[in-house]
C-alpha cells in the first residue's frame, strides 16, 4: 500500500464525514414489507400464468378416474360396453385419454420451466 | 485477536450470509432481513458516493435490496454477497443517474479552475472548511466510477486487491483511478491555492 499523504488524510476525511448520517430507523423494516409484496407477486403471478394448464390437467385426471370408477363398477355410461373393450385391447377412448394427459402434462412442465427461466 | 481467528471469523460470516442465502433461496423471505441490517451502510455510502444527493439515498437503497431480493435465485455462492451486492448497488445508481440524463463528466471537461474560483479567498484560519468545500465539489465532478472506488478505499479501507475483486476492475485500473483522482484533487487544491506544500 503506498504511504498516505494529505490528500489521502483529506479524502478519509470527506468520505468518513460524508458517512456519518445514520441510516433512517425501521428502513430493514421497510425494505422488508416490498421484499414480501414482490414475493407474494411472484408466487401469485406463478400460479396465474399456469392456471389454464393446471386446470386442464385436474380435468383429464378428474375424466380418468370417473372412467376407472365405473369400470370399477361396473358402469356402463351407456356406450354399450364400448367403454370397457377399449380399456380391454387399449384402443380408442383409452388411448385417447392417454395421449390428452401426456399431452397435458407435457405442456404443464414446459410452462412450469418458462416460468422459471422468467424468474430466473 | 490473531490472524488465524480473523479468517475464521469472516468465514463465519460468510458462512452466515450463505445460510441465509438458502434460505431465502428456499422461499423463506424473512430470512433476507438479517441480510439487509448487515449492509444498509454499506449500501447506502456506496450511493452517497455515487449519487452526491442525500434526498435520494433512501429510494435507491431499497430499490438495491429489492432487486438484490429479486435477483437471490441467480446467487450461486462463487462470489461474497457483499460483492454481489455492491454491483447491484452500483447498477442501481447508474441507471437513476441514466434517467436523470446526467452526461457523465469526462475527465478533460472538468474545469478545476471554475471550482477552485468559487470557493472565497483562502484564508488560513478557515483553511480546514474550504478544503472541505472545494473537495466536496471537486469530488462531485469526477466520473461516476472513481466515487465508489473511493468510497471503498478511503471509508471502506480496502486494500486494492480487494477493491479489484469487487469492482472487477483489474488491479492497475483501480491503483490508477485512485491515483488520478488523488492527482485531479491535488490539482484542484493548487489551483485554489488551498495547498502549496503538496505531499
Amino acid at each position: 500500500m503506498a504511504k498516505k499523504d494529505k490528500i489521502d488524510e483529506l479524502l478519509a476525511g470527506y468520505y468518513k464525514e460524508k458517512n456519518k448520517r445514520p441510516v433512517s430507523d425501521g428502513f430493514a423494516r421497510r425494505v422488508m414489507i416490498r421484499a414480501r409484496e414482490e414475493s407474494v407477486t411472484a408466487n401469485g403471478d406463478l400460479l396465474r400464468d399456469n392456471l389454464w394448464i393446471i386446470l386442464m390437467v385436474s380435468i383429464l385426471l378428474l375424466l380418468v378416474a370417473v372412467v376407472l370408477v365405473a369400470k370399477h363398477f361396473s358402469i356402463d355410461l351407456g356406450m354399450n360396453g364400448k367403454l370397457y373393450s377399449s380399456f380391454d385391447n387399449h384402443s380408442s377412448t383409452w388411448f385417447q385419454i392417454m395421449a390428452m394427459i401426456t399431452a397435458g402434462a407435457f405442456l404443464y412442465f414446459s410452462q412450469l420451466m418458462r416460468a422459471r427461466v422468467q424468474i430466473d | 485477536m490473531t490472524s488465524g481467528e480473523l479468517v475464521l471469523d469472516s468465514r463465519d460470516m460468510l458462512d452466515e450470509d450463505f445460510e441465509l442465502i438458502r434460505r431465502v433461496q428456499s422461499g423463506d423471505p424473512d430470512s433476507f432481513e438479517p441480510l439487509v441490517e448487515k449492509y444498509q451502510s454499506f449500501v447506502f455510502g456506496i450511493i452517497r458516493s455515487v449519487i452526491h444527493e442525500t434526498s435520494d439515498d433512501e429510494d435507491l437503497a431499497q430499490e438495491a435490496f429489492i432487486q438484490a431480493f429479486r435477483g437471490m435465485s441467480k446467487f450461486r455462492f462463487n462470489a461474497k454477497f457483499k460483492t454481489w451486492l455492491y454491483r447491484v448497488t452500483v447498477n442501481v445508481c447508474l441507471n437513476h443517474l441514466r434517467n436523470l440524463k446526467r452526461t457523465k463528466l469526462q475527465d478533460d471537461e472538468i474545469d478545476f479552475k471554475a471550482i477552485a474560483d468559487k470557493s472565497p479567498t483562502p484564508d488560513r484560519t478557515h483553511e480546514k472548511s474550504e478544503m472541505a468545500n472545494v473537495l466536496g465539489r471537486i469530488i462531485k465532478t469526477l466520473p461516476v466510477k472513481y466515487g465508489s472506488i473511493l468510497h471503498l478505499h478511503y471509508y471502506e479501507d480496502m486494500p486494492y486487491e480487494e477493491i479489484s475483486e469487487m469492482t472487477g476492475m483489474p488491479l492497475g485500473t483501480v491503483k490508477s483511478h485512485l491515483h488520478r483522482a488523488k492527482e485531479k484533487v491535488r490539482h484542484a487544491f493548487s489551483d485554489a491555492g488551498l495547498m502549496t506544500g503538496g505531499k
